[in-house]
């Protein structure tokens, strides 16, 4: 077996630039397919994060009307409950109660219907980070005894700045309508630009206010989770002890999210196969080659006795060594430039403004769950496998005579 | 749509003139403060009841469009408009009842209400949404005043008054500029800024003329500024001031069977 | 002289079958994997593009002047305007459809909230906007029918059914009340988007609902598959004569989508950039094996006077026609396998089949046939084979005779 070992790698180097294309081949294959998957996947946790971290949080409780009905009186049913549940919870860091109604957000010129978020500062930092996300001003400064944040794209549209004044309508729970004018406090870009162009923050006791209430009214409950994978289990526990409320996960709150994690694994599953595919034809066609030419010496091989199944393993390891070399190599690089990108960021702000119509960051950080290194280089390995059957089956097929006559 | 809540002051004008305050007759302007000025011409507009009928002449580039209707108004809150013409839309019913607003319509023959989403819509397709009918402001006490002049519109000797809102109140504008007539206190002209100092829309009365035992403007136009070739017109064909009118004619019942 | 040439490189070709069929068949495979990965994305592209646009903008969209800027129920266009026979007739053209597009308030009387209404020809748009497989109650509403479908989402909101009823108001044309009451003949599903809150009637009840007999906001041209939108928008443009009125394609309409889709193009365009350096690779691989078994025939070919240039024109002949027979090959090898994966798509399944179903995009994966990816990756296979060619050139440029006989 070593000897065979020791003939298929002196085999390989006979033409060294051909085994060094073929390797190198591999190695950009890999490492360009790993950079790509990288990239994706960074940009797919980026958005996810970014949906998670500014708008979802990892669950969300609301009445079951809500759904399909957001207005003032579909309140949930029973917060304490809610809330008691929440508390007790080891898994929740943090979870912050909303007021949310649709409403009228108006200037002189113009009107346009606006989702109302009314939160507790304080309380929303601990789960959420809109608040974090104001591009100007402050989320909520004293000097206004009412007022409001708006998204960068809406204050654009409707040519407003800080300070401004704006007029918020909306229904009281008594169903009449009332309106109030807010300042501008805080301008916010949250990366999904239609999101902010729907959302506005108002401090909650604000709106109280406005609507003269001196009980909380609360729509919507956002919980943050410490583990994300734990969402499902964390909302079957919730559902235990609420009854008259739902609970939702992120990815139930958003199918696109859900849409979106699934065809990136089909297309990353499609790419990784393609990508396999023309290597693994790359390493067929190379070995098929180098086996007719080396006719005579097979031939003679055969000849002076050598089992066709020794002949067989020498071919595979032949092209295994493409593999070996070339898989580790192109992982590693792959591993590094990720990594690269990971601390440093990808920079694409050429296509800034379509990235964040899909609520994605224009400077992607990569990201690659280590399993997938191992899952292609391993690949790569039963890749170089598969390929080497084809070549030594020809090979074996040949007749020591006529192999030793051709040239 | 965009249209200036200030319209909602003089709609109301428009229906519900009446004359609880007798206008003075006496002018000096130099001492007479402006509050009460801009009060008396409020004053002018807030109305006890009235019947009318009037003629509504919508303008856009492609076409003009006429209709007549007629209002029954009593107090600030309750106003009850029937379409007569055109013939297609006759019976369509309209009550406001404070902040809501109802539709009646025969086609359907159901009464509507409109929920807070469309309130920002046109009404009846004019230059005013729904919202400014319904929206309350006070000229006098939401404002600081300035006198900026005198000038004549349509024939009448007016001061030009300049209002700036107080930082305590729920206005939109940035500022307003009335023309007060300085002997019947009616409201000649009315421009709406925007807190950039723009112009937003401009409010033109005229023809003033002895109508239901009052004088007062017969006609108003509402010209929206980026939309020079479009407005809309009001033209009174009869009043009746300090009718009255029973409770019940505010009601979505009676509202589904207005004679008029 | 050429000629000559020509019959030499053809000969030498054939003389090493061996050789020729692995040059051929490297570039021929490689061709066949760019050509289906592009084929898919196009497809996948497309299919979206698709979805999105048939239903409601229309891949050319006709209104008038103003509507552009103002889509207001004043700005409709009379259909006799055009000649929609015409628009049906161009080449490439898979359908006309005129449409009604309007805001209303929707109510039951207690609940009320703003809609939009879509007037459409059911005869031709049931199988365009896909309302059938939409479809989950009822039925679906005819030409002329005074019944409407509402959606799933609306349905729950205003808990009704089938055979309950629905008023509808808002301004028709020229600030005429458009109101109605309708029986809800049909329910389709739509959970999401813009189109979740959405009222379908006939185009006719439509027009008589806003005052508008005769008049449509819009008509929407739509293209078969593949076809050249520039070139169609190009004669619809010149069909559409009259002053106030304006052909758009989708591309002026929504803006928005076409940056969207650029960015989609994007990531695109990386992978398939992964899949040619792979491939362009192989195809070296091949060329550098090519000459290395030929350096000693070269060195004689050098010893017995023949000159540099003839050599180098051969090979390169040769090398080319190779390609040319790859590329001929490939693109006629991958047409049976798109065409039969064109026709069994390969289903999907999972979260992100259910999303699409509600975003009404067919849960499958697919390739096209579209004449442009062929070109495209012919091209560019093309193009990395005379770039690489050039390995060949450089070394036989710098060949000496007896070193190449000695090194064999």
């Amino acid at each position: 077996m070593k000897t065979l070992i020791k003939i298929a790698w002196r085999n390989c180097w006979k033409s060294p630039l051909r085994t060094s294309i073929v390797i190198s081949s591999i190695i950009i294959g890999v490492w360009s397919s790993i950079f790509l998957m990288g990239f994706m996947d960074g940009m797919m946790a980026s958005r996810k994060n970014n949906v998670i971290n500014t708008r979802l949080g990892h669950l969300q409780i609301h009445t079951p009307e809500y759904e399909f009905d957001p207005n003032i009186l579909n309140s949930v049913k029973d917060p304490q409950s809610v809330y008691k549940a929440l508390d007790n919870h080891p898994n929740i860091i943090g979870y912050t109660d909303r007021f949310v109604t649709e409403g009228i957000l108006k200037t002189a010129r113009e009107q346009r219907g606006v989702k109302i978020n009314g939160i507790d500062v304080e309380k929303d930092r601990t789960t959420l980070l809109i608040t974090e996300k104001a591009e100007q001003g402050t989320f909520f400064s004293d000097e206004y005894k009412y007022p409001v944040a708006i998204g960068d794209k809406m204050a654009s549209e409707l040519k407003v700045g800080i300070g401004d004044k704006v007029s918020l309508s909306l229904t009281k729970p008594d169903s009449t309508q009332t309106s109030k004018n807010f300042k501008v406090s805080a301008i916010f870009k949250s990366g999904d630009a239609m999101y902010d162009n729907y959302n506005i923050f108002v401090p909650k006791e604000a709106i109280y206010k406005v609507i003269k209430t001196d009980q909380p009214i609360v729509h919507e409950i956002v919980v943050k989770l410490d583990d994300i994978e734990k969402a499902d289990l964390v909302k079957a526990d919730l559902l235990q002890t609420v009854e008259k409320d739902t609970v939702l996960t992120w990815l139930e709150a958003d199918p696109y999210s859900a849409y979106a994690e699934d065809s990136y694994g089909m297309m990353i599953f499609v790419l990784m196969f393609v990508i396999i595919g023309a290597l693994l034809f790359g390493i067929v066609n190379t070995v098929v080659m180098s086996i007719l030419e080396r006719k005579r010496e097979i031939g003679v091989l055969l000849a002076i006795g050598m089992t066709k199944k020794k002949i067989r393993t020498m071919i595979a390891i032949e092209s295994m060594v493409y593999g070996l070399v070339g898989g580790p190599i192109g992982v590693l690089l792959g591993w590094l430039t990720t990594s690269y990108y990971n601390k440093n960021g990808f920079d694409l702000s050429n296509y800034g403004e379509a990235m964040e119509s899909y609520g994605l960051d224009t400077v992607v950080y990569f990201n690659l769950p280590t399993q997938y290194y191992f899952i292609y280089a391993g690949l790569i390995m039963v890749a170089t496998v598969i390929g080497s059957l084809y070549p030594a089956k020809i090979a074996t097929r040949l007749n020591p005579i006529d192999a030793i006559r051709s040239i | 749509m965009k249209i200036s809540g200030i319209i909602t002051l003089m709609l109301l004008g428009v229906f519900g003139m009446s004359f609880l305050f007798p206008v003075n007759e006496e002018r000096t302007p130099q001492s007479e403060d402006l509050k009460e000025i801009i009060r008396k011409a409020e004053n002018r507009m807030e109305g006890e009841s009235s019947i009318a009928s009037m003629k509504i002449t919508i303008v856009r580039p492609k076409y003009t469009r006429d209709m007549t209707l007629k209002a029954w108004t009593k107090g600030d809150d309750y106003s009850l408009m029937y379409i007569m013409t055109p013939s297609r839309d006759q019976g369509t019913t309209y009550l406001k009842r404070s902040k809501e607003i109802w539709y009646y319509l025969p086609s359907v023959e159901r009464n509507i209400k409109m929920p807070p989403s469309m309130m920002s819509q046109s009404w009846m397709g004019t230059d005013m949404s729904n919202d400014d009918l319904v929206k309350r402001t006070s000229m006098a006490n939401d404002f600081t005043h300035k006198l900026l002049g005198s000038e004549t519109i349509d024939g009448h000797d007016c001061h030009k008054i300049q209002l700036i809102p107080k930082e305590s109140a729920d206005v939109i504008w940035g500022k307003i500029e009335i023309w007060v007539d300085k002997k019947l206190y009616n409201i000649m002209k009315q421009k709406s800024y925007d807190e950039d100092m723009e112009l937003v829309n401009t409010m033109n009365a005229s023809n003033v003329k002895m109508m239901g035992g009052e004088e007062i403007p017969t006609k108003m136009e509402i010209v929206p500024a980026d939309k020079p070739n479009q407005k809309t017109v009001m033209t009174y064909l009869s009043i009746q001031f300090n009718v009255d009118i029973p409770d019940h004619y505010f009601t979505t019942q009676y509202m589904t069977k207005v004679k008029p | 002289m050429i000629l000559q040439f020509f019959k030499l490189a053809w000969r030498n070709i054939w003389r090493n079958k061996r050789r020729a069929i692995i040059t051929i068949s490297s570039i021929s495979i490689s061709l066949m994997f760019v050509i289906f990965l592009l084929q898919m994305q196009k497809w996948t592209w497309m299919n979206q593009l698709d979805t999105t646009l048939s239903g409601y903008v229309g891949y050319i969209q006709i209104t008038d002047t103003a509507y552009v800027e103002e889509k207001s129920m004043d700005n409709m266009f009379e259909t006799s305007q055009l000649d929609l026979d015409k628009l049906k007739a161009i080449k490439g053209v898979r359908g006309v459809y005129p449409r009604i597009q309007s805001g209303v308030l929707a109510s039951i009387g207690i609940r009320s909230k703003s809609a939009g209404v879509m007037g459409i020809q059911p005869s031709i748009d049931v199988e365009e906007m896909k309302l059938k497989e939409k479809l989950s109650e009822g039925e679906l509403i005819e030409d002329g029918d005074n019944e409407i479908l509402i959606t799933n989402q609306m349905a729950k909101f205003y808990q009704v059914k089938v055979g309950d009823s629905l008023i509808l108001f808002g301004s028709g044309y020229q600030g005429f009340t458009a109101a109605g009451n309708y029986r809800i003949k049909g329910i389709v599903r739509i959970p999401a988007g813009d189109m979740s809150n959405m009222v379908y009637m006939s185009m006719q009840e439509a027009q008589k609902m806003f005052a508008a007999n005769g008049l449509v906001t819009s008509v929407l041209v739509n293209i078969d598959e593949g076809a050249d939108l520039y070139k169609i928008h190009e004669e619809v443009k010149s069909l559409v004569t009259h002053p106030n009125l304006i052909a758009r394609n989708w591309e002026e309409v929504m803006p928005e989508l076409k940056s969207g889709m650029e960015l989609d193009t994007v990531s695109n365009q990386m992978i398939a950039g992964v899949l040619l350096l792979v491939v362009c690779f192989g195809i070296f691989g091949t060329i550098v094996m090519m000459y290395s078994e030929r350096i000693f025939e070269f060195g004689i070919l050098l010893s017995i006077g023949m000159r540099k240039r003839s050599i180098l024109l051969i090979t390169l002949l040769e090398v080319y026609l190779l390609m040319l027979i790859g590329v001929g090959l490939g693109c006629l090898l991958v047409t049976p396998i798109l065409l039969w994966m064109n026709h069994n798509p390969i289903p999907l399944t999972g979260n992100a089949a259910d999303t699409m179903i509600e975003y009404g995009i067919d849960p499958i994966i697919s390739v096209g046939l579209y004449p442009s990816e062929y070109m495209s990756s012919s091209f560019i296979i093309i193009l990395l084979t005379v770039i690489m060619s050039s390995y060949v050139i450089f070394k036989i440029l710098r060949l000496k005779p007896l070193e190449a006989m000695k090194k064999h």
